[in-house]
């Protein structure tokens, strides 16, 4: 207790003594219009009715338990896709750190902040849940780890689980949303750098799976999302087709699975809600101030963690279960993963599909130096899909998005709740999810 | 018939929820200082600012016809009281000008414009209102956001 009152009271020191208030949001300084109110009244209607659907009528028995049936698509393992991939990976790596530090210092000028927050970041879990996880084969550490010739220490995997790949997370989501030089080339080249230090030397403590399983924020991040897609790859590495979201219901159960899921929420929540009036408001003079926003940003990521524990007690008090709440919230963990990647998504996919863009620009002058390698360095982003057409994606993400946590949810309960009582567990988990649909949607509301 | 109850504790939760939720995305609309351009006949139209007269009002109901919106930002102390957020009509001309106690650079995010500020000297950037979306006004030096523009077809 001691030694957390300790911590606690060092990490307000640390963040006290950063000055700079302002708020960033990695690259763009844009943000979407607020989604009309009509909008989401309608959306959490269709979640509602078909959560009802879902629940009482159409789904008696458990049919995901099981996990994917899949079907073999090449019969030997992939290597050239691989390889391909690692090499993007390692060449991605080295451009960020080397334009980060030696090229021009303004975000839509140099090539590393757009690498980072919107390909790195963004575009490879997307990528991932349509087509299946990219990052294994990308991540340049893992391909840096083939270097390190450790013995592998899965006990130590199984002591610490995900804890310091969410800590991670939320290093770099505070990176990216609240730290105000987060958008700037150096700044990202120091934390890439950072970061490439904290990984090798997880890796020759622990192995190369065992160290990027416990401590890389992107494996666990992108295995999570890519469990949604109906491709993966076996043990024999051979790739496979499977139903959607079915790899979601067979995941290892990590420790510290519900903290990283309930973070994932927590400051996708926290970017949508600090760009709000309302948020500025509630802070007042303090609104920007590097210690406000991170105190705002891990209490936003508390209230949604709250909230998942209040639903799991109330599960466990409906089923008339004998389980503890921590190890229902722990069981349901998988059911938020596609609640995460719609918040994301509905947040992100304009900066994708706009800020992305830069990309173009960059790469053919990645150091901001007056260089045209692919003759397109003018480029200027072409701010493309209307107004309209994001808030209907937007609305449909999210509701897409938690039906099928809903159904998971569902499903999950009538496994291990005894069959009378599995419906009506749910109805603590449905609140829940109503919840977060009216928070997901608010905060696309209120702008 | 047991199972009646919770359905309806489970309805009051969702329009709890949904009640809740929506309370708070109908706060008040952004009310934004703006300034309505009324052109004096004896200054030329660089030097406007001097003689207009300024109303509080939504920014919407001061663009008809082919007038500029005109939309005023103070920065004292290097930031502003609050970050105001400015209605737009899309494709509308706008004109922003910002005073300043510090010298800084006015930085308008998307349209990607510039203008240096000083005590004394004032930022002005015109621009037509083009690209739908929140945009930032950024002091680029010190990092500091001190409005949004809110452009809205």
């Amino acid at each position: 207790m001691i030694r957390r009152t300790g911590l606690i009271a060092l990490i307000a020191a640390l963040m006290a003594a950063v000055p700079a208030p302002a708020l960033a949001h990695g690259i763009g300084g844009r943000a979407d219009l607020p989604v009309p109110i009509e909008f989401f009244l309608y959306g959490a209607a269709v979640v509602l009715v078909v959560s009802f659907i879902a629940l009482a009528v159409l789904w008696p028995e458990p049919r995901l338990q099981d996990g994917p049936r899949s079907r073999v698509l090449s019969t030997k393992p992939i290597l050239w896709p691989g390889r391909i991939l690692a090499g993007v990976g390692l060449v991605g790596l080295v451009l960020v750190v080397t334009a980060g530090f030696f090229g021009i210092q303004n975000s839509a000028r140099n090539v590393a902040p757009v690498l980072v927050w919107v390909d790195f970041w963004l575009v490879v879990p997307f990528l991932g849940a349509a087509f299946g996880n990219l990052y294994t084969n990308l991540n340049p550490w893992r391909t840096l780890g083939s270097l390190v010739e450790t013995e592998e220490r899965p006990a130590v995997g199984d002591r610490v689980g995900v804890y310091p790949a969410a800590f991670a997370l939320l290093l770099f989501t505070w990176l990216e949303l609240v730290q105000p030089e987060g958008g700037q080339p150096n700044t990202v080249a120091i934390a890439a750098v950072v970061y490439t230090a904290y990984l090798i030397g997880l890796m020759v403590w622990a192995g190369r799976s065992t160290g990027l399983q416990i401590g890389d924020a992107f494996t666990t991040y992108n295995r999570l999302i890519s469990a949604i897609s109906p491709f993966g790859r076996d043990r024999e590495g051979r790739l496979v087709r499977r139903g959607w979201i079915r790899a979601l219901v067979v995941l290892p159960r990590w420790r510290g699975l519900t903290f990283f899921v309930v973070l994932m929420i927590g400051t996708v929540s926290y970017d949508g809600l600090s760009g709000t009036q309302w948020w500025r408001d509630l802070l007042g003079q303090a609104s920007g101030e590097v210690w406000a926003e991170t105190l705002g940003m891990l209490a936003v990521s508390a209230a949604i963690g709250t909230a998942y524990w209040v639903a799991a007690w109330a599960a466990v008090i409906l089923a008339e279960d004998d389980r503890s709440p921590g190890q229902v919230a722990a069981s349901f963990a998988h059911t938020l993963v596609p609640i995460a990647l719609a918040y994301a998504f509905a947040h992100y996919f304009t900066l994708v599909l706009f800020e992305g863009q830069l990309l173009l620009s960059t790469l053919s002058d990645p150091f901001g130096q007056g260089w045209d390698l692919f003759g397109t360095a003018d480029r200027a982003i072409n701010y493309w899909m209307s107004p309209t057409v994001i808030w209907y994606v937007q609305v449909a993400t999210i509701v897409a998005g938690h039906v099928t946590g809903v159904i998971l949810a569902h499903d999950r309960a009538l496994a291990i709740f005894k069959p009378v009582r599995a419906v009506r567990s749910q109805y603590a988990m449905l609140g829940l999810m109503v919840a977060l649909t009216s928070l997901g949607l608010t905060i696309l509301a209120a702008g | 018939m047991s199972r009646r109850p919770i359905f309806l504790l489970v309805l009051t939760l969702v329009a709890a929820a949904c009640s809740g939720a929506a309370d708070t995305s109908t706060t008040p609309p952004t009310i934004s200082e703006t300034t309505t351009s009324q052109a004096p006949a004896t200054t030329s139209p660089g030097v406007t600012e001097t003689t207009q007269t300024t109303t509080t009002t939504q920014a919407t109901t001061t663009t008809a016809g082919p007038a500029v919106t005109l939309i005023e930002i103070v920065v004292e102390g290097g930031t502003v009281d609050r970050v105001e957020r400015f209605d737009l009509p899309l494709d509308g001309a706008v004109r922003l000008v910002v005073t300043a106690d510090v010298s800084d650079e006015i930085h308008l995010h998307v349209y990607d414009l510039h203008a240096d500020v000083a005590p004394g000297q004032e930022a002005v950037i015109e621009f037509d209102a083009t690209i739908a979306g929140v945009i930032e006004i950024e002091m680029e030096d010190s990092g500091v956001l001190i409005g949004e523009l809110q452009v809205a077809p």
